[in-house]
């Protein structure tokens, strides 16, 4: 699904961030990526999604067969990616259900799928919206604006259910998340678990890992993936923190 | 004694300045809400040449001895030091920093070589000029690179009848200098008040500006700001107002003309019955400003019928990469707070000069000084009970 | 690496043509260009008006002369030669009594621009006054009203058949020597829409003013006067367009407001006259004064502008909040793009005792283009408990173009509460990412955030309005982005 190569990346600033990391992610499996505050993980997910203001300076990402870094941010959405953001972004006065139908159309017709109308859309986003227990009240509030850091990760996990990507990468979606929320947006991500869709789950604590249990996980340090092992590994990082990583490698 | 040739030669382009300009009036949009008549119509004398060198060294001799050195007056000032003078504060448009060097024969400079951190504060106090004069104030700070320094300028007044202080302060801090200023205008009632402020800011340099506009019958002082270089950062903070019949006017110009430069203005009025606030700050954002931040604030207390404030907080943006934001309130003390404070037992007249001290704490907290602090805080409590 | 602004982006900033800008082929009976005090008498004596009138007219004119063309606003451009302008133009022929008189191709040119002026065709519940150049040409939906007992006719109708309310309220809140263009625009109007609404009235239906220049040359000066009686309600919108031409075209109209007391008046505007090609050549210099006078007690009067067209807009919708209680709204939105400039605002003056004011601005800046916010807030020393809020935003996108905020803020008032936001910024990354990532367009998503920024004045639009006024802002971001 997804080949990272020698990814090497720095900040407009100029500071290195990823120094050669290598992933591949086939199609169907949920990968885990932790590590610690500073590592790497959130420059690699805005560098997949296409943010500005990061240059690649070396390495390939291809994405289903396609340079994925040579894609604008909507057509890699259009193409199947899917960034779940740590951080929601705040939209005033735009209401969440017309900017979920504008992205929804605007990603159906790119894919050459036509375009819903308000009666069919509605229903879509109602049945989304009951995985992941939103309120129809909050479709019609501003995107994001006033919602709670739980409200906020529950709505990119039904964006998440209404694009319908084929690679999903979720920054820290576990965040501050109170045990009720977590257990609501792990239920909502599992929902979406299938043979065609790939997940890169990024987190820094086990705990979401015992809701959403990955096939294979990662340790991201010093901008590299410096160890790769099973569900177990995430235990056993929970158990003894990141030092041993490095100290045995 | 006679001028020296340098500043002979910058008397004489003042004149000629003032000779075109002429002073302002109510239809100059800069002065629109600060008239000049009652200036003119006072008919003060120019203080001359002797009593300015007088004053010039006695207010350099009260200066604590460990700053001492770094305080000189006009003759022999180094070349490099001279071509300060006048170098920030421009004559064009301003009718009074031409007419106070037109006036002037003698003045302070404050010179910190570089690196040079000086630990006691700077204090300038000014005694109150005679009835019926004209006096020019001319000070220059130059504050080489990664130098620290704070000054103080004291204008106290004591004594009755009408005088004029023109004052020009210029500050220039270079590269990574660190500057603290503050000025403290404290006239008695009967005074004129005119003062210019001009800072230039080099490449990470820091000034911290403090105004207070608490004396005179008609004060107005202008800052003016030039962000020269990437990274200054400028902070400007004024108190104005008091009770009985004052016109204080702060004008404010901040000059973004270089990258990644941040400015901030708090300036806050509390004017009682008889008193005029008038406050305008500027913002400007030159083109290629980039990733420029400003900030400015304007809060005006309104103590009781008759007292008066204009505000004109103004950004004027060029350049789309920006953060700049401004706001100005105007009001009277909160009616729940006033009755909250009274139902523990406070009287009226504490509980309104507590909510007031309170409103103004801020910037008196801020304050370089500890006695300019003291100063403020007796004006603010006067301004409740009429003192 | 600066990738911001990207160039691309900033250079695409409003590619899109212009929708209005046909020309309709009409024979044009016009006065020899130039201004003088015959141009004055022969606008008057072509409008067979009173004495009184005519008289006011050249007051007016010497008054203006004696003036000089404001110069504080900023907006720069070329000196307007005055003695260039036609200062009447109208379709040739008799002017005609009924809608059904009126020259099929004015028909179809209303009919093109979206205002069709046959009853059974136009937007139901809103009464139009079509005005082409210097005349109306024909309102609809009059006997209806009539019923109702509410005046909605042309100005010059007003004149003949409702002197005494003409003679008594015009100039009343706007002087004749008001300032330059108001001057100019007493001096020479020609036509516009008068409305009365009598006490206790609600206006059954929406009121409408469509402006459209069409001759080569002329300047069009219109004058709008409502009146609403005691505890009276009207909404009045006004939309204006004009062909494309590479000259500037000079627009100097006065709008004048009474309410009194309890009444209430809505005026909005979807301003799209021509702005110019991306060179900055042609347009229409948009010069105007508009005013209200809430003059009763608890009335109010409310401004919803929309402003993307014009190469110049210098306007500043204000209320004068005499009586008690009275309440005044301004809600503006005003786009800035190619090389266009904007310099608007209001002015709240508090003189009732409890008068409120509210003050809302959005400006978006692209291109060259050039957006000023200039109000006045002054509370008199009566005014007690008088209160105002404002709220003045600026959106960037790209580094040519400029926002400017000058708001005057007078208080004489101690139990006064007055509150004044601004912020200016860019188009915020993080939404561009955010909508980009979840698969809109560049130029969708500006165009979603901007809609977002305004949303706070667009709902205000009466409905028939806001639909318009969306596609209009959407119509000219296209093209923000490459």
């Amino acid at each position: 699904m997804i080949e990272i190569k020698n990814l090497h990346v720095r900040t407009e600033g100029g500071a290195e961030i990823l120094k050669g990391l290598d992933l591949s992610i086939p199609a169907g499996q949920v990968h885990a990526i932790m590590g610690p505050n500073g590592s790497g993980k959130s420059t690699l997910s805005y560098v997949l999604a296409g943010r500005d203001g990061y240059e690649v300076t070396a390495g390939s990402v291809l994405f289903k067969g396609q340079d994925l870094l040579a894609m604008a941010p909507e057509e890699r959405a259009h193409a199947g990616i899917f960034l779940g953001l740590q951080y929601p972004v705040e939209i005033p006065g735009v209401s969440n259900a017309y900017f979920l139908r504008t992205a929804v159309n605007a990603v159906r017709v790119a894919r050459g799928l036509p375009a819903l109308d308000a009666v069919a859309f509605m229903a879509e986003m109602r049945r989304a919206a009951k995985v992941v227990e939103l309120s129809t009240e909050m479709l019609k509030r501003d995107v994001n604006v006033g919602f709670s850091g739980g409200e906020k990760k529950r709505n990119e996990i039904l964006q998440l259910g209404l694009l319908d990507p084929e690679f999903a990468i979720l920054d820290e979606t576990d965040s501050g998340l109170d045990i009720d929320a977590l257990s609501v947006v792990a239920r909502g991500i599992n929902a979406h678990r299938g043979p065609g869709r790939s997940f890169l789950v990024i987190t820094h604590y086990q705990r979401l890992l015992d809701h959403v249990r990955p096939d294979v996980v990662h340790v991201l340090q010093g901008g590299r993936i410096v160890k790769t092992g099973g569900p177990e590994l995430a235990l056993e990082l929970e158990a003894r923190g990141y030092g041993w990583v490095t100290e045995g490698a | 004694m006679s001028d020296q040739p340098w500043l002979a030669a910058l008397r004489a382009r003042a004149a000629e300045r003032f000779a075109a300009d002429g002073w302002p009036d109510r239809r100059t949009e800069h002065w629109k809400y600060t008239p000049v008549a009652p200036i003119e119509r006072a008919r003060l004398a120019p203080v001359d040449a002797a009593a300015q060198r007088a004053e010039v060294q006695a207010v350099r001799a009260a200066v604590a001895p460990e700053a001492a050195d770094f305080v000189r007056d006009f003759s022999d000032l180094p070349p490099a030091v001279q071509a300060g003078i006048g170098r920030v504060a421009a004559l064009e448009g301003h009718a009074f920093a031409a007419r106070n060097l037109l006036d002037l024969h003698d003045g302070l400079v404050i010179h910190v070589p570089r690196g040079v951190r000086v630990a006691a504060p700077i204090v300038l106090a000014w005694g109150t000029p005679a009835v019926g004069a004209a006096r020019p104030v001319r000070v220059l700070v130059l504050a080489e690179a990664q130098a620290e320094v704070t000054v103080i300028e004291r204008f106290d007044g004591d004594g009755e009848g009408a005088a004029l202080t023109n004052a020009v302060t210029e500050i220039i801090a270079r590269d990574g200098a660190q500057v603290r200023y503050a000025k403290a205008q404290l006239e008695r009632d009967g005074a004129f008040h005119v003062g210019r402020v001009a800072i230039e800011a080099g490449r990470d340099a820091r000034v911290e500006a403090h105004l207070l506009n608490l004396g005179g019958a008609l004060a107005r002082t202008e800052l003016d700001v030039a962000l020269v270089a990437p990274g200054a950062d400028v902070a400007l903070k004024g108190l104005f107002g008091g009770r009985g019949a004052r016109h204080q006017d702060q004008h404010v110009t901040v000059r973004h003309q270089s990258p990644r430069a941040t400015s901030d203005q708090d300036f806050r009025g509390v004017l009682a019955a008889g008193a005029r606030g008038v406050f305008t700050g500027l913002v400007h954002v030159a083109a290629g400003a980039h990733h420029t931040r400003a900030t400015q604030q304007n809060r005006n207390l309104l103590l009781d019928a008759g007292a008066h404030v204009d505000t004109r907080p103004q950004l004027e943006i060029h350049n789309d990469d920006v953060q700049c934001s401004h706001g100005a309130t105007t009001g009277r003390l909160d009616a729940t707070a006033l009755f909250y404070l009274r139902s523990r037992g406070l009287d009226a007249t504490t509980a309104r000069q507590l909510l007031t001290l309170a409103f103004a704490a801020e910037l008196t907290e801020a304050l370089p000084d500890e006695a300019l602090r003291a100063l403020a805080l007796d004006r603010l409590r006067d301004a409740i009970t009429g003192g | 690496m600066e990738k911001t602004p990207d160039n691309a982006f900033v250079e695409s900033v409003v590619r899109k043509g212009y929708e209005h800008g046909f020309v309709t082929n009409v024979e044009s009976d016009a006065f020899p260009q130039g201004i003088s005090e015959d141009v004055v008498r022969a606008i008057s004596a072509r409008k067979a008006e009173p004495e009184w009138l005519l008289d006011w007219r050249l007051k007016a004119f010497r008054t203006w002369q004696k003036m000089a063309e404001p110069a504080w606003a900023k907006v720069g451009y070329p000196t307007i030669d005055y003695d260039a302008i036609y200062y009447y133009a109208a379709p040739k022929g008799p002017a005609p009594k009924s809608l059904d008189e009126v020259d099929p191709e004015l028909l179809a040119t209303f009919e093109k621009l979206g205002v069709p002026l046959h009853e059974r065709a136009a937007l139901a519940g809103v009464a139009v006054d079509a005005v082409f150049d210097s005349v109306s040409v024909g309102t609809t939906f009059k006997d209806r009203l009539a019923e109702a007992g509410v005046i909605f006719c042309s100005f010059s109708e007003a004149v003949h058949n409702h002197p005494d309310l003409v003679r008594k309220y015009l100039g009343s809140v706007v002087p004749r020597g008001d300032n330059y263009f108001a001057a100019l625009n007493s001096a020479v109007f020609s036509d516009g829409s008068f409305v009365f609404i009598p006490e206790g009235t609600r206006c059954p239906m929406e009121l409408s003013t469509y402006f459209r220049i069409n001759a080569k040359n002329s300047g069009q000066f219109e004058r709008t006067l409502i009146i609403a009686e005691r505890g009276s309600h009207v909404s009045y919108l006004e939309g204006c367009t004009a062909p494309q031409r590479d000259e500037n075209q000079l627009h100097a109209a006065v709008v004048e407001l009474v309410a009194h007391e309890d009444a209430e008046i809505k005026y909005s505007t979807v301003q799209n006259w021509y702005p110019g090609d991306e060179q900055g050549k042609g347009g229409i210099y948009n010069f105007v004064t508009k005013r209200g006078k809430c003059a009763g007690a608890r009335s109010k009067i409310s401004w919803t502008q929309v402003e993307t067209g014009s190469s110049i807009t210098w306007k500043y919708p204000s209320c004068v909040l005499i009586g008690d209680d009275s309440v005044g709204e301004f809600y503006s939105i005003a786009l800035t793009r190619n090389y266009q400039q904007a310099d608007t605002g209001t002015k709240m003056v508090h003189i009732g005792k409890r008068t409120r004011s509210t003050i809302i601005s959005k400006g978006i800046s692209a291109g060259h283009g050039q957006n000023t916010y200039r109000g006045l807030v002054e509370i008199h020393a009566g005014a007690d408990g008088a209160r105002n809020y404002s709220e003045c935003d600026s959106l960037l996108i790209g580094s040519q173009c400029g926002a400017h905020t000058f708001p005057y803020i007078t208080c004489g008032n101690d139990s006064a509460q007055i509150e004044h936001e601004a912020t200016t910024s860019k188009i915020s990354e993080d939404q561009l990412f955010y909508c980009r990532q979840r698969g809109l367009s560049e130029e969708d998503a500006v165009s979603l955030i901007v809609t977002g920024f305004c949303k706070e004045v667009l709902r205000e639009l009466p409905m028939e309005f806001a639909v318009e006024a969306n596609k209009l802002l959407a119509v000219s971001l296209e093209g923000t982005v490459g």
